[in-house]
């Protein structure tokens, strides 16, 4: 019986633990995206970066290529893609249909001016929108 | 004689209806999963990003002048 009770407790904990882990990494990648995002915004206020219709950012040609912008790209994408895999497995869906949707949402809140792919992979910038 | 007659005209129509398939259930449903999905992902992905997505931005001193002198 004590047995029984010890084994419970310690599976418990362990998922207690697994859960505290998967939610302090959650917050680090959100921390990290927020530190980013300064950095990002105004490369894409520069027009040297934009969004991409699979979610991701990306050069628009080789100007604003410095080394820490790459690096700032790179690490992006990067994270971006840790988070649609997360919810792809949670889902039971592909990664690349989450980032798909995502790009969706991400044109729905461009600024006026940035840089955005459409469907067919075509670059077009975010307009103001006209009068309803 | 006539039984016969009427089951050898019957025969063909009974076979070519065994043959009818109904294709329109098979389309609606994969429709309404990918929905469904969809709407899901949504969700999931506005609540991950729901706080960094409504971080502001202040836009830095010199970055419209820059970008004037680019072009």
């Amino acid at each position: 019986m004590k047995r029984t009770l010890k084994i419970t407790a310690a599976l418990l904990g362990g998922v207690f633990l697994l859960a505290a882990a998967v939610q302090a990494e959650s917050a680090e990648l959100k921390e990290r995206f927020l530190q980013r995002k300064p950095l990002l915004e105004k490369l894409k206020t520069l027009e040297w970066i934009g969004e991409t219709n699979l979610g991701f950012l990306a050069f628009r040609s080789d100007t604003g290529q410095s080394e820490e912008n790459a690096q700032a790209v790179q690490a992006e994408n990067e994270d971006r893609k840790t988070v649609y895999m997360e919810i792809a497995v949670k889902l039971n869906t592909s990664a690349q249909e989450v980032g798909k949707r995502r790009a969706v949402q991400i044109a729905a809140l461009a600024a006026v001016g940035h840089w955005l792919q459409d469907a067919d992979g075509n670059w077009y910038q975010k307009k103001q929108p006209g009068p309803q | 004689m006539g039984k016969r007659i009427f089951l050898l005209a019957v025969a063909p129509l009974l076979l070519a209806s065994a043959c009818i398939k109904l294709k329109h259930e098979m389309t609606i449903q994969p429709v309404h999963i990918t929905v469904d999905v969809r709407i899901k992902i949504d969700r999931e992905l506005e609540n991950f990003f729901a706080d960094i997505d409504k971080a502001a931005v202040e836009p830095e001193k010199g970055d419209s002048q820059k970008k004037e002198e680019l072009k």
